[in-house]
């Protein structure tokens, strides 16, 4: 017994040592310089056959598929003596994203071997604290992926660096004006849109067409189309719900929706100077009434993909989520609906700066490399790999035909920024968002919601 | 010579049985006190070095403020809700833990052996279950619409309950949540002090003529009052110190109804980035808990002696 222990043992040896070494060369290899093929998940139309009603059928649907994507060959080499400039480039975790960056990364370095490009990402939680601790110790990533709100902060303290002239003529030439007029702070560019997030609304076209409403084009008849939509049991219970909004002060999203409406219907959060509150208004209790009537703090936060929700308001990347989790979903995106005032889809931007302390070759060669990433080629790559919406003037040859895409940049027009470039927007937010949890729990009236937000709000500025 | 000697002498000592032992004490305990060094009691010096100053982590100035940032916390109203709703949690989770925990140990250890390696690991497994997880789950629970607490009380007339979303309910439905965590813990405790307790003494009381109720109250519980006195302090500073719960169920909300010190220490530090403030929370949290645990020490300690 003793004996088949030891012999077990050996083999279990001489395995892990076989695994050991062989996880070795893989390392080795994978250290070489050929570039290596990326998985990365895609969102595409199949033709697959199904029996539909007893018939055979070939019928359209919506899948994810991984797709091994091998980078671009190297078309340059690096000449002898020549001197290469290394830029970190810092984001966040999501993977399919992740991946198609880094094959961005490798590709381009494929074109310029003068530069060497060290992608890392941290989970999206830690992000701003991962920027924060990196500038103050000193020693952050060159290139950084910023959430907008904390821009201001960023900024006011110097440690980004300002665009350099090409990049303002690209931003004029090439991008929607509100691309730059986000980017700017006390007249100064710092950086190119990463990407924006418009919520725009989603309906699903089955809940829809089984009780004959047309897609809605403004509030009014939004809620006039939730008449019908909205239902309940004999005891009172939900069954399905009109259009389920955020209601957690989570991610900020409760603000973010609540600004669509805020701004529709004329009103916006903080005066123009960002001195004072703005929204214990007319305009701000309107917008409350009616955003009450349409949030539904009750239903689960994924009503919508389980079919008990006709509406939500989501972004591009939303239909790859569909495919995995709903693929027999139909919906259609709409334009942002028309308020009283205006139509305007409050939305919140991710920037690629480049951070003050790098060296002036660090931060040329990532402004360079931010220019070639932020073409409408490269745009088109996130589209399709991960849903970003591309947010050049010219929509790529290849999406032009595609209704979603087409759509979410229509809707581009109708974007403003939710936030206030203000170094303390955080706290504001939370102010707002935590006063609106209780309002949409039915807790507080909206005059109460308004007025007790708006007081947090002009203290948290009266102290800054 | 004199080095010669000096050698011939240490090798002499370091061939001793002491000299041997106290290498291999202090050979043992110099990594972890160097551990313990580096990651506990400086950062505590630090913690507080940077609670008096005001140290915004992207500020270039650190200014010394000397008591400024804890006078400007104990006159913000979050801080007061948030120790409001963190002595509330600590109170329910840690009276629930015991009454639970030993419910639970006394049932299982009244089962039979087979019966009871069963149950044990069973009531024992949230303990060992991430905590991540356990909010999650839960959180769906919880789910106003179509959670299962919701439909399963429909039956007996109750609800719905908005449970998280709720500014009464969610303090209570986060404790739930904790103590569902944390009894097999409590159990496991009570089960190890339940098999100290001499048999001989239950069986003397009962030939005495004690009911099983009056063993229970006269002669078991006193004899577990140093399991209860462990368990008073260690659960009310784990529920001094609750986080992850409230992070994942409802992020403090709705509004501030179930907002904590930590997640206050939390957003201080990691979301506004106000170090000092944050600091300056994190001392009062740690005062707090001292005082707590020495007067219940203290307390039960005099209370329980016999």
């Amino acid at each position: 017994m003793e004996q088949r222990r030891k012999l077990a043992r050996r083999d279990v040896l001489r395995g892990s040592l076989a695994l050991g070494g062989l996880a070795l060369s893989a390392g080795l290899a994978a250290c070489g310089a050929t570039p290596t093929p990326q998985v990365v998940e895609k969102v595409v139309e199949k033709e697959v056959t199904k029996i539909v009603e007893g018939t055979p059928q070939v019928v359209k649907e919506t899948v994810v598929v991984q797709e091994t994507v091998v980078v671009e060959k190297t078309v340059a080499v690096q000449q002898p003596g020549q001197k290469v400039t290394e830029i970190t480039w810092l984001s966040h975790v999501y993977e399919p994203w992740n991946n198609a960056l880094a094959a961005q990364g490798m590709q381009y370095m494929g074109l310029h071997p003068d530069v060497k490009i060290v992608y890392s990402y941290v989970p999206h939680a830690d992000l701003n604290t991962k920027i924060t601790t990196s500038l103050a110790a000193g020693s952050p990533p060159t290139i950084i992926g910023v959430y907008g709100p904390w821009m201001a902060q960023l900024i006011d303290g110097n440690w980004l660096d300002p665009a350099p002239d090409e990049v303002l003529q690209d931003l004029d030439t090439n991008f929607p004006k509100v691309m730059k007029e986000a980017a700017t702070y006390n007249g100064k560019v710092y950086g190119y849109v990463q990407h924006i997030g418009i919520p725009a609304p989603i309906i699903d076209l089955d809940l829809y067409e089984a009780d004959s409403v047309a897609p809605p084009t403004s509030y009014d008849e939004l809620l006039a189309a939730n008449q019908k939509l909205d239902k309940k049991d004999s005891s009172g219970n939900w069954v399905q719900f009109g259009t389920t909004l955020a209601t957690s002060k989570a991610g900020s999203w409760n603000v973010i929706d609540f600004s669509a409406v805020l701004f529709s219907y004329g009103g916006t959060f903080l005066t123009d100077d960002n001195k004072k509150s703005a929204f214990n208004s007319e305009a701000g209790m309107q917008a409350a009434t009616i955003y009450q009537q349409l949030a539904h703090p009750e239903a689960p936060s994924d009503a919508f993909v389980l079919g008990k929700s006709a509406m939500e308001w989501s972004g591009p990347w939303q239909k790859s989520y569909y495919a995995s989790a709903a693929p027999k979903l139909r919906y259609k995106s709409l334009l942002p609906l028309k308020g009283p005032v205006a139509q305007i889809q409050g939305s919140y931007m991710w920037f690629w700066v480049v951070s003050a302390p790098a060296t002036p070759e660090q931060k040329s060669a990532a402004w360079k490399f931010l220019g070639w990433l932020s073409a409408p080629e490269q745009y088109a790559a996130q589209y399709r790999n991960v849903g970003l919406l591309p947010i050049t003037n010219k929509l790529p040859e290849e999406l032009a035909k595609d209704e979603w895409a087409q759509t979410f940049s229509k809707a581009l027009q109708y974007a403003r920024v939710y936030y206030a470039k203000h170094p303390k927007w955080e706290q504001i937010d939370v102010a707002i968002g935590e006063e609106m949890e209780r309002f949409l729990a039915k807790e507080v009236k909206a005059e109460e919601f308004l007025k007790t937000a708006a007081d947090k709000v002009d203290q948290i500025l009266a102290a800054s | 010579m004199g080095i010669a000697r000096a050698h011939q002498m240490s090798v002499r000592f370091l061939s001793t049985t002491r000299a041997k032992r106290l290498l291999f004490i202090w050979g043992s305990l110099t990594p972890i006190m160097l551990y313990f060094l580096i990651f506990s009691v400086l950062p505590i010096f630090a913690a507080l070095y940077i609670s008096l100053h005001k140290w915004p982590l992207l500020g270039r100035a650190k200014p010394f403020v000397g008591l400024d940032n804890y006078i400007s916390v104990i006159n913000d109203p979050r801080f007061w809700i948030s120790l409001k709703n963190t002595l509330y949690y600590a109170a329910a989770y840690m009276f629930l833990v015991i009454i639970l925990g030993l419910a639970m140990a006394l049932l299982v250890s009244s089962l039979h052996p087979t019966a009871r390696s069963v149950f044990r690991p069973l009531f024992f497994a949230p303990q060992v279950t991430s905590a991540v997880a356990v909010a999650l789950m839960f959180s769906w629970l919880y789910q106003p619409q179509w959670g299962v607490l919701n439909y399963l009380l429909r039956f007996i007339g109750l609800g719905p309950f908005m449970w998280l979303q709720s500014s009464k309910q969610v303090m209570p439905a986060i404790i739930i949540t904790g103590v569902w965590e944390a009894v097999g813990y409590s159990m496991v405790i009570y089960t190890a002090g339940l098999t100290n307790i001499p048999t001989d003494l239950k069986e003397a009381g009962a030939v005495d003529g004690a009911t099983s109720g009056q063993v229970f109250w006269h002669i078991v519980l006193p004899l577990l009052q140093p399991t209860t006195l462990f368990m008073f302090v260690t659960s009310m500073i784990g529920g001094l110190q609750v986080f992850t719960e409230v992070w994942l169920m409802s992020g403090g909300g709705p509004g501030t109804a179930s907002r904590v010190l930590v997640l206050e220490i939390y957003d201080q530090g990691f979301r506004y980035f106000e170090m000092g403030r944050a600091s300056s929370i994190a001392f009062y949290l740690f005062l707090l808990i001292a005082v707590i645990a020495y007067l219940q020490i203290r307390y039960l300690r005099e209370q329980f002696e016999f």
